[in-house]
């Protein structure tokens, strides 16, 4: 028995010209980034240098990219920051004021039922002390956010709009461009409305005088190796990625800031990262970002970049199709073995890793622990929720019923997936599930 | 064979995960993750130990090399000991959460998970014993203590296990009494001290079918010896007696914080014939049978009602110690009285469960004007333990009760006359609390028990 790791979207193995790159950074250059002597300059000169290739691997500015320690702090930094950033504005540009009871002179958030619990948890702890109201929108039956449903979901007040690019768990990829775009034309119109004579008598609340921007932030952490990561075409104002999904080291994430886009520092400390995140620079996990993301953009063929549908083959290299092709081999094996087995999220709009599979009758934890004692690594969700016998979030939210969500999960796929590891999988689970299925509980 | 070990992160359950390794069992670890106060680790004073228990468990599973899985019943563990805790304290009854969680969550939860990741038993540290007679059950198994003829050697203690699970469920030992059917049965584990057969009496033949107890015939000293010995990271930890949900080190404290306000009323404390001798803070804080806080408070804080009759008849009265014998609900009043007012004759017991299978056979015993009820084989002994680590005294009578009315047993009492029972005890007993199980003893065999309704 030889062990299968299917479960890339939790994390990924670091690629061995990564941890090549990292090394010296412990080793020989283990300098402060911000001492003056040559060590430090050392250190600052590989930060540097591997922020401007993140730059350029978002199509950005270097100073528009912060490095942090992972897609949980980024997430954390884009949404608390920004709405931090009403609370100490002088009084001359007349912002909200949290103390007002009024609702509608809180910041408004717009985000997605789907979110990772980095995003959702924070929204609503958020909204749990008072600091914002918030609209959790839901997303249809195929896993896919409208962009309508944002149209709608915007009020006079609404700040920001979180929506996830690829979804952790069941892979399907959110229409971000489109959402982008439409929050720009929404701040042109505002713009425009409030230049109007009119807007001065319409009795809008105070804050729209001087804040009148809807921010858009996305969580890319599960699009960085497949997905185009250009906040230019993207229409972002904030992006979270991180490292160890895109075979680079743990603890080490990036969040973009569009120039003009107000961010609080969460932490206090030192001047670091254009002083919107304190705490010495994590060098090597900087230089392994770096150098994980070249070899990400070296995959991706420029078409990709551009392309609109994940599903189609066109404009993905070789790698990325070989998964796409296990990975559909994988889904339709599980669905004609498995009696009573679903799909969960629509197969068009999905990353080309995501296999999510709901079972009836069967719990997901037990298929999940006899596929691991038989050396097949899956999940049964995310990683950061499995070990909670919830039934997850995320299929709630597309209507999948409790007690099917239970029986769900899910095998990522990556880049050293083979058709060995898919064929043992597909001969070993419709076992499983037959055991599973046939223990009944006791009393 | 594939087992699966229940480990909590103790010394009992590492060290028989490690005896299943060493027997050359597939041996899977499994920590049940329980619910927790959501308090835990954020205020002050609290008793965390579920992390450190998980760590600990880990610990061990890693030392022996074997797959660890947390299973996650905090929702049901949650719904079916926790709120059943509180409840029964809401009606001033007081329960054994661990019993139902035995039987609800570890024996069946757990085990179903067990038998989904194809194990065929669960292995876990009770100090219980678990004897399958096969077809041929009188011929076996005599509860007779083993640790006689068992060497007494701490340093070099005799692992029963090394025998193989299979042929110390075979073998047994020198046996005269037992049952008269087949079946598994429960018996007392051989470490008297120790001994949880008391917490198992509600599991059924299909539970004890599945399930292994390797320290049942092991004395507690044995076990910390061999958790020494193989140097097991747990090996120096010291007992958990606690209610395992509860953070605060009073359970009182825990049902202040979920029970609401009302239950926590103060009012008077009265003698048996009404007499105020002092007030208390809520009834759910006393069992009957409790001498503690009760003289404090009635030197303490006389009602200010009844401070004239009071004041003078506590004066005059002699010093003896007061027990909570009863509670008057209606009028908040907790009823004291000496230590002989808490003594009964009689009990009732409801929701009885069998372990075998309900007694059918009619007879007398020692001559005696009794009718127990129970087949001939039980009568040997038959003893009824009314709490955790009580000593047990014997039975002078069973009957079963139908719409309140006491019915002498016969050979068509059907199984379920059987499921609410009169239990007259030979001497009387100290205590006999509402909501505790009465566990019934052949002996060192469980027959089964039920929960004291009076």
């Amino acid at each position: 028995m030889y062990p299968i790791y299917l479960d890339y979207a939790a994390t990924t193995p670091v690629d061995p010209e990564v941890i090549k790159a990292m090394i010296p950074y412990f080793t020989t250059d283990f300098g402060n980034a911000s001492s003056i002597h040559s060590y430090g300059r050392r250190a600052r000169q590989a930060v540097d240098e591997a922020r401007k290739i993140v730059a350029e691997f978002l199509g950005c500015e270097s100073s528009e990219v912060i490095f942090t320690s992972g897609g949980t702090e980024s997430d954390n930094l884009a949404i608390r920051g920004l709405i931090a950033s009403y609370e100490n504005t002088n009084n001359t540009t007349k912002v909200l004021k949290y103390e007002s009871k009024k609702q509608n002179t809180k910041p408004h958030i717009i985000t997605t039922q789907i979110e990772h619990h980095a995003v959702l948890n924070t929204v609503k702890n958020l909204e749990k002390s008072g600091m914002i109201e918030a609209t959790y929108l839901k997303p249809n039956s195929d896993g896919i956010v409208s962009v309508r449903d944002i149209e709608s979901a915007i009020k006079p007040n609404t700040v920001l709009v979180s929506v996830m690019y690829v979804n952790n768990e069941i892979g399907t990829v959110q229409p971000i461009r489109e959402i982008g775009k439409l929050i720009e034309k929404e701040n042109k119109s505002r713009v425009q409305e409030s230049k109007s004579p009119k807007e001065k008598s319409s009795g809008l609340p105070d804050f729209r005088t001087r804040d009148s921007h809807i921010y858009f932030h996305t969580d890319a952490v599960q699009a960085a190796e497949y997905f185009d990561m250009n906040v230019q075409t993207l229409h972002v104002d904030l992006l979270t990625f991180t490292a160890h999904k895109i075979y680079g080291p743990k603890g080490i994430g990036v969040l973009y800031i569009k120039k003009g886009t107000p961010i609080k520092p969460e932490q206090t400390g030192g001047e670091h990262e254009y002083r919107k995140r304190a705490g010495t620079e994590n060098v090597p996990g900087i230089v392994g970002i770096a150098k994980a993301v070249e070899i990400v953009r070296k995959s991706k063929s420029p078409k990709v970049q551009e392309s609109e549908s994940p599903d189609s083959s066109a404009g993905k290299n070789q790698s990325q199709n070989d998964i796409l092709r296990l990975r559909n081999k994988l889904i339709e094996g599980i669905l004609k073995t498995v009696k009573g087995s679903r799909l969960n999220g629509i197969r068009e709009l999905r990353s080309p890793g995501n296999v999510n599979i709901s079972v009836k009758n069967a719990e997901g934890e037990a298929i999940l622990l006899n596929l691991d004692l038989q050396g097949i690594a899956a999940s049964s969700g995310s990683a950061c929720t499995s070990g909670a016998l919830e039934p997850s979030h995320v299929l709630l939210a597309i209507g999948v019923p409790a007690e099917i969500a239970h029986g769900s999960i899910r095998f990522t796929l990556g880049r050293h997936t083979t058709e060995t590891e898919i064929n043992r999988v597909l001969e070993v689970f419709p076992g499983i599930v037959e055991k599973v299925r046939s223990i009944s509980p006791f009393k | 064979m594939k087992l699966a070990v229940a480990m909590s992160g103790g010394v009992d359950s590492s060290v028989v995960a490690k005896m299943m390794v060493d027997e050359g069992h597939e041996v899977v670890g499994l920590f049940l993750k329980l619910w927790s106060s959501p308090d835990c680790g954020i205020k002050r004073d609290n008793r965390c130990c579920d992390y450190e228990a998980l760590e600990d468990a880990r610990a061990v599973a890693n030392q022996l090399n074997i797959p660890f899985y947390v299973i996650n019943a905090e929702k049901e563990f949650k719904k079916e000991v926790v709120d059943y805790f509180l409840n029964e304290y809401k009606n001033l009854r007081t329960p054994n959460p661990c019993i139902v969680c035995n039987d609800k969550i570890k024996f069946d939860l757990l085990l179903k998970k067990a038998l989904q990741l194809g194990c065929e038993k669960l292995v876990s540290g009770h100090y219980s014993r678990i004897i399958d007679s096969g077809n041929s059950r009188s011929e076996i198994l005599n509860s007779k203590k083993i640790t006689n003829s068992k060497a007494q050697d701490q340093n070099n203690p005799v692992i029963p296990a090394k025998a193989g699970i299979q042929e110390l469920i075979n073998t047994g030992s020198q046996i005269e009494s037992g049952m008269t059917f087949g079946g598994y049965g429960l018996f007392a584990g051989v470490d008297e001290l120790k001994d949880q057969s008391y917490m198992l009496y509600r599991l059924d033949q299909a539970q004890l079918s599945k399930v292994l107890f390797p320290l049942g015939e092991m004395t507690k000293k044995e076990v910390r010896t061999l958790a020494r010995k193989w140097n097991l990271p747990v090996k120096e930890k010291p007992e958990s007696q606690e209610i395992c949900f509860v953070a605060e080190k009073d359970y009182r404290e825990f049902l202040k914080r979920y029970l609401p306000k009302k239950y926590f009323s103060p009012g008077d404390i009265v003698d048996q014939n009404g007499g105020i001798v002092g007030r208390h803070e809520g009834l759910v804080n006393y069992t009957v049978g409790q001498r503690k806080g009760i003289e404090q408070q009635k030197s303490q804080v006389p009602s200010p009602e009844s401070k004239g009759n009071s004041k003078s008849k506590n004066q005059n009265e002699d010093r003896k110690p007061l027990y909570v014998v009863g509670f008057d609900v209606e009028k908040n009043r907790l009823i004291v009285g000496e230590d002989k007012e808490t003594f009964k004759k009689e009990m009732v017991v409801k929701d009885v469960h069998w372990i075998v299978q309900s007694p059918k056979v009619l007879k007398s015993k020692s001559q005696k004007e009794i009718s127990s009820g129970l087949p001939d084989s039980w009568t040997h002994d038959l003893s009824v333990k009314i709490r955790y680590r009580h000593p047990g005294v014997e039975i002078s009578k069973i009957k079963y009760q139908i719409s309140n009315k006491a019915q002498i047993p016969n050979s068509q009492t059907t199984t379920q006359q059987w499921n609410r029972v009169i239990i007259e005890f030979e001497k009387p007993q100290r205590a006999v609390t509402s909501g505790q199980s009465a566990v019934f003893y052949s002996g060192d065999e469980v027959l089964g028990g039920g929960i004291i309704v009076e």
